[in-house]
């Protein structure tokens, strides 16, 4: 049985490769530690070292270890690009496109040269200049899922919706278990306003690969975009309902009034049944979990029977009541819709 | 310890070991003889049993003070008696001697102690405080007051057999605290089974397969494991990530064949993969990196079906036990019937189970006044490695407090208080991640035992 050779750096190289994949980066780092205190030349561990710290999220010491693999190797792109790496994890931008142009001359035929420009451009804010790049990596590397990932962040930056969208399901054929591209095609289906389709989207993601757990928190904040939806509406028909309840009543404003409340609520429920179970689960979990949620689903099913009290009293002959309640209405939707407002979703 | 009398009255004890006064007795008989430590330990075992018990913290603070001087005071005190010395008259300091102090600077400091200097200063407000303490010159110092101040958890079961250590396995499932619904479910699901075969056939139940143990990490699924090799009379060998690269590095098909291979010569033997999400990882998310992870998978799950099927003349008698933090990573066709087709959860122990690990870790320890009970109602979601950390840090600071005082006193529930203070469970990072598999991942109710977990803890 073929047994590592004790301190061998080549072993070293393999097992933190591994630790990496595994997601143990922390272990990875103290292996390449140990691996570089017998072996401080070797360039392969340094860089080595540059990954497992990035896996770890400590890009200072990437930047570090991938400065030290510069040094060493100098005419070697893989050190630009962990540079690279490294700065833009660390904000800074206009230094990791340096870097990554550094690695595109260095190795022009090389594919991820290009799809870190094209990333590196994209967090400088300069997406334009990014999609050649990004296409160049793609006529490199067709097969490559990255380079179709590349094109991805490019086409979201520019909102270029469909090219983002072809580009992530092509990662999908060609990687079904890429998790991140799942959830950015989520994102990407959330921005044409696909809400039932991005939730799927990043519940689908979260169960692919269950460690992303930026996907969980994009869809918690796109069931707030599905309540804020369903509030807009509520609010919407309360506020267009107060000046007829207000100035009339008797059967027909109560039955005008009654059609749109009721597709209200009927569309409320297509669409809450259109979520995958697990969504909806979830969705539960959440308002059991959290009292911001609680006070907004309290707050709009509580607005939603004023609003149908206000209907039923305008048919009623009761005009004053209607008025009232659907006044109540009115302010306690947008009360639900302040109380739920949390943030952005995040990428 | 060659007295006849205190021969005679330790057997007594050991007769009678819920014999307080009789153990308080010989304590004192120990201490007037000059054997401090055997005193110390006797006293801290009947603390254990009537805790606060004013004459066994009398008689503790007599056998530490003891220990404490020859150690410490350096030639004013004498040297430490042998055994069966007579003690000497005026060997231990006066009350509230700091009997740390004068020996720190003494020439004749053990090797490896810490600076005399450090040592020597006591941990004040006005010197830094608790933060500048150093804890192996302490350690060094009271090193002999107490018993062993540090007890491994499940000593000699969590910790990984090096790949050709193929041991026979001496725990039992009732040595196991707590956990009955795992003991119950590993009867139903395996044991029962296995020790069963003729009825398990009656009923159409395929004796074929492992046994795969899940959940938080530092629950205790290697001495579960440890414990069902017991229960079925087999040997335990147990393979974990550490062993694979070690001593596997390199054409890894032949490794894993070759572990089976052991395996098989060895039988019966519970063949024990620790960390299989490592081993057996979802071949669809290796990367391009160690392409020989993929072929390992391949040649595990060759190696299960040959478990399951023994060829003619080849040895049967082997079981396939797995355990692993990340099921969802484990490759989907390792879990196919026959293979490890069982699954149980390990979750972190109940109330019983908790008791049960505290008082292991304390059984040695110089104790006063610990309410178990109460401690175990205040750790749930505590790991077992938690608790074994919890009883450290208690110890510690207790330790430290000694050591700073000058009196030696044993572990009370202000030092665990302090303690938990300074802890949390380590399980939320995993519970987070569980939290998205049973609520995402489980469409086929895989991990439905997961799920009302969960909700039982109202996580979902």
């Amino acid at each position: 049985m073929p047994a590592a050779v004790p301190g061998d750096p080549g072993a070293a190289f393999q097992r933190a490769e591994l630790l990496v994949e595994l997601h143990r980066p922390g272990e990875a780092v103290a292996v390449l530690r140990s691996a570089l205190a017998g072996h401080p030349g070797r360039a392969d561990l340094w860089g080595q070292l540059a990954m497992a710290l990035l896996a770890a999220d400590r890009p200072g010491e990437a930047y570090q270890a991938a400065a030290t693999r510069i040094q060493l190797a100098p005419e070697d792109e893989w050190g630009y690009r962990l540079a690279s790496l490294a700065l833009s994890a660390m904000d800074r931008s206009a230094e990791a496109v340096r870097a990554a142009a550094e690695s595109v001359r260095l190795a022009p035929r090389e594919w991820r040269t290009h799809a870190r420009l094209a990333h590196a451009l994209c967090d400088a804010g300069r997406a334009d200049e990014a999609w050649p790049a990004a296409r160049h990596a793609v006529e490199l590397a067709p097969t490559e899922p990255e380079t179709h990932m590349a094109i991805g962040a490019v086409a979201i930056e520019l909102k270029r919706w469909p090219a983002a969208d072809g580009a992530y399901r092509q990662v999908l054929a060609l990687e079904p278990s890429n998790a991140a591209a799942r959830n950015n095609l989520a994102l990407v289906a959330l921005h044409r306003g696909g809400v039932t389709g991005a939730a799927a989207g990043f519940a689908a993601a979260v169960a692919t690969d269950p460690h992303v757990d930026v996907a969980r928190r994009n869809l918690e904040v796109t069931l707030r975009v599905f309540a804020g939806r369903l509030l807009y509406c509520q609010g919407l028909l309360a506020a267009l309902l107060w000046l007829p309840l207000s100035a009339q009543a008797g059967q027909f404003i109560g039955v005008a009034a009654a059609v749109p409340t009721a597709a209200l609520a009927v569309v409320a429920r297509v669409r809450w049944r259109a979520l995958p179970v697990a969504v909806r689960g979830y969705a539960r979990s959440l308002i059991r979990g959290s009292r911001r949620y609680q006070a907004q689903a309290v707050l709009g099913a509580v607005s939603f029977a004023a609003l149908v009290a206000a209907v039923g009293l305008a048919a009623g002959d009761a005009i004053p009541p209607a008025q009232a309640a659907d006044g109540f209405a009115l302010v306690g939707t947008v009360l639900a819709r302040v109380v739920g407002y949390r943030g952005l979703y995040n990428r | 310890m060659t007295d006849p009398l205190v021969s005679s009255l330790l057997a007594a004890v050991a007769a009678s070991p819920d014999d307080i006064p009789l153990r308080l007795h010989v304590a004192g008989v120990l201490l007037d003889r000059g054997w401090p430590a055997q005193a110390a330990e006797l006293c801290s075992t009947a603390l254990q049993r009537d805790v606060g018990n004013a004459e066994a913290l009398a008689l503790l603070a007599r056998a530490t003070r003891a220990l404490t001087t020859p150690a410490t005071s350096g030639s004013q005190a004498g040297p430490e008696p042998e055994p069966g010395a007579q003690p000497k008259p005026g060997a231990q300091p006066e009350p509230g001697a700091q009997p740390g102090r004068g020996a720190a600077a003494e020439p004749a400091e053990p090797a490896g102690a810490a600076e005399p200097a450090t040592v020597a200063e006591p941990a004040g407000p006005a010197d830094g405080g608790p933060a500048e303490f150093d804890w192996t010159a302490a350690e060094e110092q009271v090193r002999d007051i107490v018993p062993p101040p540090m007890v491994d958890a499940g000593a000699g079961a969590g910790d990984s057999a090096s790949p050709d250590d193929v041991q026979s396995a001496t725990v039992r499932l009732a040595d196991v605290g707590g956990m009955a619904a795992v003991k119950q479910r590993l009867e139903i699901a395996f044991l029962g089974p296995m020790r069963n075969p003729d009825l398990a056939r009656l009923y159409g139940k395929s004796l074929a397969g492992g046994l795969l143990l899940y959940g938080p990490p530092g629950c205790g699924k290697t001495f579960v494991a440890r414990a069902v090799a017991g229960e079925l009379g087999a040997r335990f060998y147990a393979v974990s990530l550490a062993d694979i690269l070690d001593h596997y590095l390199g054409d890894t098909e032949k490794n894993v064949k070759a572990i089976f291979d052991t395996a098989r010569r060895n039988a019966p033997c519970v063949l024990f993969l620790d960390e299989v999400d490592a081993l057996g990882h979802r071949r669809s998310r290796i990367g391009s990196g160690w392409s020989g992870m993929r072929g390992a998978v391949n040649q595990l799950l060759h190696e299960m079906d040959s478990v399951a099927n023994p060829a003619a003349g080849a040895p049967a008698g082997v079981f396939v036990l797995a355990a692993t933090n990340h099921p969802w990573d484990v490759d989907p066709a390792l879990r196919r019937p026959g293979r490890l087709d069982r699954t149980i959860l390990v979750l972190p122990p109940d109330q019983p189970a908790r008791e049960s690990i505290l008082r292991y870790h304390l059984r040695h320890r110089p104790l006063a006044g610990i309410d178990i009970p109460a401690i175990a109602r205040r750790t749930d979601d505590f790991s077992g490695a938690d608790l074994a950390h919890l009883c450290d840090s208690a110890a510690e600071l207790a330790l430290e407090s000694s050591v700073r005082t000058g009196q030696v006193r044993p572990i009370d529930m202000s030092d665990v208080e302090a303690a938990l203070r300074q802890l949390a469970p380590s399980t939320g990072p995993w519970l987070q991640t569980a939290r998205n598999v049973a609520m995402f991942a489980n469409s086929g109710g895989e991990y439905d035992d997961l799920l009302a977990y969960l909700k039982s803890k109202k996580l979902v």
